[in-house]
């Protein structure tokens, strides 16, 4: 039994995703700290 | 991969950077609850960046594609179980917070929860894991500036070693939070960088039929070792997390409101990035790269693929997930010496100028000691850093147990680490690495609750309280003069 092409395929691009929606996510919750005041 | 001046230029440019902004940073730790805790009032972005940030660490984007390399899909599977360490302490952290409003350290929990003998027994494995992880770094520094830049090994660790030291020392953590999110966010944006050029070079058809004719065993979904590696590598994040002050200074330090959200969300954040590291390595045989020693095979492809501005990417990625570790362990192991030996052990009237003091010099030490450990290049990254799991994974009971569970007492926490700790190193050499931590766990959790069964404690949870929850009061006092 061997993993298929395509949960390979989908595992990765998914994992690329989520990187990137990841780095978004950051910059969004960082501006939202700071009009809150609630950086630090 | 790039010439030693550029490597030069880059390195010289990120620490001016990095000292930099721990100086700014550093401004505001005016006392030791900002020094040590960053205020107890970070909020939700920087919460969460720091800790997604310290959890990448180089081994993360080093051993990671290693793991791939030789286990295949279940060793980048197995690889990302480490965030359900972050993911199962969120819980965790919201109640840390709630019992223990004005503490300090993991150790200031162990003691106040179990007596001094198991704390005395938790700090030698909590400061011998935390110098472990700190020597696998500096030494990962030395070997990665060498591979992508031709930096000599002594060099390029001693450089990484001394700029993490130096904005820690200027910023506490503050400076460590804060150059955490910028690092966070160029470790991110550089794995999608070179896991999308990647993709761009060679299609996943390729490097699936690749692999399936020349590596089916990386494909097979029944690979024991692997398999045990999930179980062991989930084990060894969870009892890293647990236990490590690392941890509990972020718990400590994020607003009360936002630790939970914080560490889930930085728990789904980390948890693709060692399947995109992973992926990265399997793509090597495709590429036709020849692959000479398993843990450089991530700069290796990234190299290969973008040329010198993939090198240049990947001595940035490298270099911040170093540092964002580096300086995390600086500050959470000098914390745990400075407040649990130090202040609780010899010298509990010292005063907040004289902690600071003593906590900056415990940071150097610590720098000094791990450079001259970091001298030889001792073994591969694995072996230094699963030599410390049988002791972090008997850790993972004593400390869920005993945040959850009044009955859980000093005796199965002590016998359980101790135990666990032993069978695990059993484990380590008779077996193989991937099972240490598994046995660790498995048998601490065994002892923690055959003690708990027959000789139960009734734990008032209002003993972990040590400064009655008058963490105003305290904090005012703790201002340096």
């Amino acid at each position: 039994m061997y993993f298929t092409e395509s949960f390979v395929s989908v595992m990765i691009i998914f994992a690329l995703i989520v990187i990137s929606v990841a780095v978004i996510v950051l910059l969004a919750l960082l501006i939202t700290d700071i009009k809150n005041k609630k950086l630090w | 991969m790039i010439s030693p001046e550029t490597g030069w230029i880059l390195l010289g440019a990120l620490s001016v950077l990095w000292i930099l902004l721990g100086i700014y940073w550093g401004r505001k730790a005016k006392s030791m609850d900002g020094f040590m805790l960053a205020g107890r009032n970070v909020g939700l972005a920087f919460g969460t960046a720091t800790v997604m940030a310290t959890w990448v660490t180089s081994n993360t984007t080093m051993l990671a594609p290693q793991f791939a390399l030789e286990l295949g899909v279940w060793g980048m599977l197995a690889y990302s179980t480490g965030a359900f360490g972050l993911l199962l302490f969120a819980p965790l952290a919201r109640r840390i917070r709630s019992l223990m409003p004005g503490g300090y350290t993991s150790g200031d929990f162990i003691r106040l929860r179990y007596g001094k003998a198991t704390w005395i027994l938790f700090l030698v494995i909590s400061i011998f894991y935390g110098f472990t992880w700190l020597i696998s770094m500096g030494m990962a520094g030395g070997i990665l500036m060498n591979a992508i830049a031709g930096i000599p090994y002594v060099t390029g660790m001693t450089i990484i070693l001394a700029v993490c030291t130096g904005y820690t020392l200027f910023g506490g953590l503050y400076a460590v939070i804060g150059t955490d999110y910028i690092q966070s966010l160029i470790i991110m944006a550089g794995i999608v960088i070179v896991g999308i050029a990647v993709m761009n070079q060679v299609d996943l058809d390729s490097v699936y039929n690749h692999l399936r004719t020349n590596k089916p065993m990386l494909l097979k979904t029944l690979q024991p070792a692997a398999m045990m590696a999930v179980f062991n590598n989930l084990l060894f994040g969870l009892g890293e997390v647990f236990h490590s002050n690392v941890w509990w200074s972020r718990a400590f330090a994020i607003r009360s409101e936002v630790g939970k959200k914080a560490y889930i969300l930085a728990g789904f954040t980390w948890l693709p990035i060692p399947v995109a590291a992973g992926f990265i390595a399997l793509t090597s045989g495709a590429l036709g790269i020849n692959v000479t020693s398993p843990d450089m095979v991530g700069p290796l492809v990234a190299a290969n693929v973008l040329g010198k501005a993939g090198a240049v990417v990947v001595f940035a990625v490298f270099f911040c997930s170093l540092a964002s570790s580096v300086d995390s362990l600086l500050a959470a192991t000098a914390d745990l010496i400075t407040e649990d030996i130090y202040r609780k052990m010899i010298n509990p009237s010292a005063n907040q100028r004289k902690l600071r003091k003593i906590s900056s010099f415990i940071v150097l030490g610590l720098a000094l000691l791990a450079w001259l450990v970091c001298l030889p290049r001792i073994g591969t990254l694995a072996t230094v850093l699963f030599f410390a799991g049988p002791a972090v994974g008997s850790t993972i009971w004593p400390v869920a147990a005993g945040l959850y569970w009044r009955k859980a007492n000093a005796k199965g926490a002590i016998w359980g680490m101790l135990a666990g700790s032993l069978a695990g190193l059993a484990a380590y050499f008779t077996l193989g690495w991937y099972t240490a931590s598994l046995t660790g766990a498995a048998v601490s959790m065994i002892v923690v609750i055959v003690c708990s069964y027959f000789f139960p404690d009734n734990f008032d949870w209002r003993r972990l309280n040590e400064y009655h929850g008058d963490t105003a009061q305290k904090a005012s006092s703790h201002v340096f003069h």
